[in-house]
C-alpha cells in the first residue's frame, strides 16, 4: 500500500482555492487524503443529526469503517404515510473539483444552493415509492439541485428543481428533512 | 446566552432548534467545515449568538475537537485533524479484528488495483483531473469525480493505522 498513500502536495493545485492556506498543508500532515477524511468525516456527523431527528428510528453508516453512505430506518406515520416502514440513503461529496463549471459545461451548475458539494438524500417504501433530494449533474434540470420522485418503481421519475438556504452542512440536512416531510404531507 | 429566538428563522430551523442544542448546533456546525470559518458565521448558521459560539467553540479547542487558526485578526476554527483521525482509528478498532482489518485492507488494495486498471490511472488525481476536459460530458465528469472520491476514500482508510505493523507496535 506504500505505492498508494497521499501523495504530499498533489492535490493541493486544484483542491479547493478558498481556504487552501490551511487544508491544503496542514490538514495533510496526519497521512491521509484530505477529500477522503472529509468525506467519512462529513458523513459521521450527519449520522449524529439524523439521529437525533424525530422520524428516524436507526442510521449507520456504509461501510461501518469507511461512510460512502449512511442508511437510515424511518418511521413513515411521522410523515403522515400509511406504511409500516420506509427508508433513508445519504450520499455526500465533500468535494466536487473540477466542478461542472470548470470545464463550462454548465455556467449556472451551483444556482439554488450556498453548498458546493454532490450530495442526494433519497426517501424509498416498499411499495415501490420513492422520492428525493439530488444535487448532481443529471440531463433533466438545468443546474444540479433537484427533486425527484416516482410512485411505483416500474414508472418513470418526475425531476422538478428545487432551492435550498442553508450554508452550512448539518443545516442544510435539517432543511431537507424538513422538505421531505413537506413533500410526503402532500 | 440562550438561542437566538428569532421570528425570521425558517421552518427548518426550528425543528433543528428544537431537537438540538445549542452547543450541539454549534458542534455539528463545525465539524462538517470544509474550510475555517469564524465563530461569527458559525452563531449565524448554528442560530446561536456570536458569543454564545465562542463559549462552545473555546470549550471544544479546549478538548482539542477543533482547531483555533489565526486569520488577519480574526480567530477561526476547523475541526482537529489529529482528533478526527484518532476518532477512527478507536472506531475501526472497536468494530473490528484484526483479521478483519488485514482483509479489510486487501478488499481496499483490490478495489484500488480495479479502479488503476479500469481508468488507466495511477491516482484519484489523474481522474479528477480528465474529469475538466472539455471533451467530457456533465455526467461522464461526475461518474469520474464519484470515482476519485470513492478512490480517495480507500486511500484513507488504507492510511488508517498502517495496518498490520502500527498495530503491533499498539500490542493489539
Amino acid at each position: 500500500m506504500t505505492d498508494d498513500r497521499g501523495m504530499p502536495g498533489s492535490q493541493s493545485d486544484h483542491h479547493r482555492a478558498a481556504g487552501s492556506h490551511f487544508s491544503a498543508g496542514s490538514v495533510r500532515s496526519d497521512g491521509g487524503t484530505t477529500p477522503g477524511r472529509d468525506r467519512h468525516r462529513i458523513l459521521r456527523e450527519l449520522r449524529g443529526e439524523l439521529a437525533r431527528h424525530p422520524a428516524v428510528l436507526s442510521v449507520a453508516g456504509e461501510t461501518p469503517s469507511e461512510y460512502r453512505e449512511l442508511q437510515a430506518t424511518l418511521d413513515p406515520s411521522w410523515f403522515g404515510r400509511s406504511g409500516a416502514t420506509a427508508s433513508l440513503r445519504i450520499t455526500w461529496i465533500p468535494d466536487p473539483s473540477p466542478g461542472p463549471e470548470d470545464s463550462d459545461r454548465t455556467s449556472d451548475a451551483w444556482m439554488r444552493t450556498p453548498i458546493r458539494a454532490y450530495y442526494t438524500v433519497h426517501y424509498n417504501e416498499p411499495s415501490g415509492f420513492d422520492c428525493g433530494f439530488h444535487c448532481e449533474p443529471n440531463p433533466h434540470i438545468d443546474g444540479l439541485l433537484h427533486y425527484q420522485k416516482r410512485d411505483e418503481a416500474s414508472n418513470p421519475y418526475t425531476y422538478e428543481p428545487i432551492s435550498f438556504d442553508a450554508r452550512s452542512v448539518s443545516g442544510l440536512l435539517w432543511e431537507m428533512m424538513d422538505a421531505l416531510a413537506n413533500r410526503l404531507s402532500v | 446566552m440562550s438561542p437566538v429566538n428569532s421570528p425570521d428563522d425558517p421552518e427548518w430551523m426550528e425543528t433543528w432548534k428544537e431537537h438540538a442544542s445549542a452547543f450541539d448546533r454549534v458542534k455539528s456546525v463545525t465539524m462538517t467545515l470544509s474550510e475555517p470559518q469564524s465563530a461569527p458565521w458559525i452563531a449565524e448558521q448554528a442560530a446561536v449568538s456570536a458569543n454564545t459560539a465562542r463559549d462552545h467553540l473555546r470549550r471544544l479547542v479546549d478538548l482539542s475537537v477543533v482547531t483555533e487558526t489565526d486569520d488577519a485578526g480574526t480567530s477561526h476554527y476547523y475541526p482537529d485533524p489529529l482528533y478526527i483521525r484518532l476518532r477512527d482509528i478507536r472506531a475501526l478498532l472497536e468494530e473490528t479484528t484484526k483479521q478483519e482489518l488485514s482483509e479489510q485492507a486487501a478488499e481496499l488494495k483490490t478495489e484500488i488495483a480495479a479502479w488503476k486498471t479500469e481508468y488507466d490511472a495511477d491516482t484519484p488525481d489523474t481522474l479528477r483531473e480528465r474529469a475538466a476536459a472539455d471533451t467530457v460530458s456533465a455526467e461522464q465528469a461526475y461518474e469520474l469525480t464519484r470515482a476519485a472520491s470513492d478512490w480517495e476514500l480507500a486511500r484513507y482508510h488504507l492510511s488508517h493505522p498502517r495496518r498490520d505493523h502500527k498495530l503491533r507496535h499498539l500490542g493489539i
